[in-house]
C-alpha cells in the first residue's frame, strides 16, 4: 500500500486529502448559491429539530398537569350531564317532576379524583383517590367512570378518601335490569374481580343474559341509570323465589386511573326526612 | 517518457475535457427522465494515471481537473471535492484488489495492461464511490437520499458504458 502514497506516509496522504476537500467546501460555499443555501437551510432544520424535541421533552413532564386540568373539565361535563333533563350518561329518568320543580337547581354534583392505591385481591377491596374533605369529598358519595360504577366513598381525610371498591364482601348495593326495572341486591362472592352476583330479583321476573344491570336510583349514592355490567349467568336455586345472577362487571376495576365521586345534593336533606319518620 | 507519450496524453486529456464539457454536459441540461442521468466520462482520464504517481500526485491533479470541469459546469469546487476524493480512493483500491506479485510500477491501470475483467472491477468501484460522492456534493445534504443513490445508480451504468466504449476505441496502453 506505501507505493500508492508515496513516500509520505498513509496519514500524510490523509492530511492532504483533507486539506483538499477543506479548499473544495470552501469554493462550493464560496461560489455556489444552491450548496450555501441548503446549508443555512440545514442548520435551520438542525436547530429546528433540537427545538422541537426541547418542547415535547417539557410537554411530556407537563402531561400530569395538562391530564388534570381535563379530569376536572370532564368532571364539569359529568355535573352538567347528571343535571340535563335527558342526559347520555346519567339517565334520570323519574327525577323529572323533581327537574321542573327546582329548574335551576342542581341535583348531583362530580368531582375528579385519581386513584393512588387499589386493589383487588382481597376480600375487602379499597382504593384510594387523591382528593379529600377539601375538595368537596364526603362519605357515601358515588364512585364512578365513564363506563360504570366502581364503588362508594367510605372515608375521607382533609386531603385523601378511601373508597370501597365494588369488589368487596361489604359492597350492597341496589342494581336494577334496566329493561324492566326490577331490582336487586348486588354483591360479591369474593373471587372474580370481573364477576359480581345479583339477588332478590324475583322468580317471575324476565331475564336474559346479556341484559344491561344499572343502577337503580333507590338511594342517595347513584343516580338512577349508571351502567354496572350485563348478565352473563342466571339460575333459580332449588326452593328459592329468587333468581341467582352473574354479572360482569363494566369497568375493569383492576385497572383504574381517574375516576368521578358523584354527589347528591339533597342527601342530607333526605336522610334527615327518613329519619324524622324514623324516630317517631 | 517519450515524446509519443506526451503527445498521447495531451491528445487525451484534451480529446475527453472537451467531449465532457461541450457534449456530455448537454445531457445533464435536459429534464424528464435524463435528471437521473448523468454522463461523467472524465473521471477515465484520473483511473487510468500511471501507477507509479503517488497519492498526492492524483489528488493534485484531480483537483486542478474538477476545477477546470467546475468552470463550465458552473459548481465550482463540486466536481473538484470529487476528483480528489476519486484520487485519494484510487490509492486505496489499488491497494486493496493488488495482484498477490504486486503491480509493475511502470504500468498503466488499463485493459491493455491488466486485463478486461480487471480494469472493470477496478473501474466500477471507483465509479461506484466518484459519482456517490460527486451527487452527494451536489445535493449537499443527505436529505435527499434516495434522489442521490438513484443518480448514482443510473448514471454508474450510463457513464460505465461511455468509459468502457472509450477503452475499446483508443486502447491507451499507458
Amino acid at each position: 500500500m506505501a507505493r500508492f502514497f508515496g513516500n509520505l506516509s498513509w496519514f500524510g496522504s490523509f492530511l492532504v486529502f483533507i486539506l483538499l476537500e477543506a479548499v473544495c467546501f470552501f469554493l462550493i460555499y464560496q461560489f455556489n448559491q444552491r450548496q450555501r443555501e441548503i446549508l443555512i437551510h440545514s442548520s435551520n432544520l438542525a436547530s429546528g429539530y433540537m427545538y422541537e424535541k426541547y418542547n415535547q421533552g417539557r410537554n411530556y413532564f407537563r402531561l400530569e398537569g395538562i391530564a388534570d386540568s381535563i379530569a376536572n373539565e370532564n368532571a364539569q361535563l359529568v355535573q352538567r350531564l347528571s343535571n340535563d333533563l335527558n342526559p347520555p350518561l346519567l339517565i334520570l329518568e323519574d327525577t323529572l317532576s323533581i327537574q321542573i320543580d327546582t329548574s335551576a337547581q342542581e341535583l348531583y354534583k362530580a368531582i375528579s379524583a385519581k386513584v393512588i392505591n387499589n386493589s383487588v385481591n382481597k376480600n375487602y377491596n379499597t382504593l384510594t383517590l387523591n382528593k379529600g374533605a377539601s375538595d368537596g369529598l364526603s362519605e357515601k358519595m358515588g364512585l364512578i367512570t365513564k363506563k360504570g360504577v366502581i364503588g362508594v366513598v367510605r372515608k375521607v381525610s382533609d386531603n385523601y378518601a378511601l373508597g370501597i371498591s365494588l369488589i368487596n364482601r361489604q359492597t350492597n348495593l341496589s342494581a336494577a335490569i334496566k329493561r324492566n326495572n326490577y331490582f336487586g341486591t348486588l354483591q360479591w362472592d369474593g373471587t372474580n374481580p370481573t364477576i359480581m352476583s345479583l339477588r332478590d330479583i324475583p322468580k317471575h321476573a324476565e331475564v336474559m343474559e346479556g341484559d344491561t344491570i344499572i343502577t337503580s336510583g333507590h338511594s342517595t349514592i347513584f343516580p338512577k341509570g349508571i351502567i354496572i355490567g350485563e348478565v352473563i349467568d342466571y339460575k333459580i336455586e332449588p326452593g328459592s323465589n329468587f333468581y341467582s345472577i352473574k354479572i360482569r362487571l363494566a369497568e375493569d376495576l383492576s385497572n383504574l386511573n381517574y375516576v368521578y365521586a358523584i354527589k347528591h345534593l339533597g342527601r342530607e336533606e333526605i336522610i334527615e326526612l327518613e329519619s324524622s319518620v324514623e324516630n317517631e | 517518457m517519450n515524446s509519443n507519450t506526451i503527445i498521447n496524453y495531451t491528445f487525451r486529456w484534451i480529446l475527453i475535457l472537451t467531449v465532457q464539457v461541450l457534449l456530455l454536459k448537454r445531457i445533464d441540461m435536459m429534464g424528464g427522465w435524463f435528471y437521473y442521468m448523468s454522463i461523467l466520462l472524465y473521471p477515465i482520464l484520473i483511473i487510468i494515471l500511471p501507477l507509479r504517481l503517488s497519492t498526492i500526485t492524483v489528488m493534485a491533479i484531480g483537483f486542478l481537473t474538477g476545477l477546470y470541469i467546475d468552470m463550465f459546469y458552473d459548481s465550482l469546487g463540486v466536481h473538484a471535492s470529487a476528483c480528489v476524493f476519486l484520487g485519494f480512493t484510487r490509492g486505496i483500491v489499488l491497494a486493496i484488489i493488488s495482484p498477490r506479485e504486486g503491480y509493475n510500477v511502470s504500468y498503466s491501470p488499463t485493459i491493455h495492461q491488466f486485463g478486461l475483467l480487471w480494469f472493470v472491477r477496478y473501474t466500477s468501484i471507483l465509479m461506484g464511490l466518484f459519482l456517490f460522492f460527486y451527487f452527494s456534493m451536489e445535493a449537499f445534504t443527505f436529505y435527499y437520499i434516495f434522489d442521490i443513490i438513484g443518480k448514482t445508480i443510473i448514471s454508474f451504468i450510463v457513464s460505465m458504458i461511455f468509459i468502457i466504449i472509450y477503452m475499446f476505441i483508443f486502447n491507451p496502453k499507458e
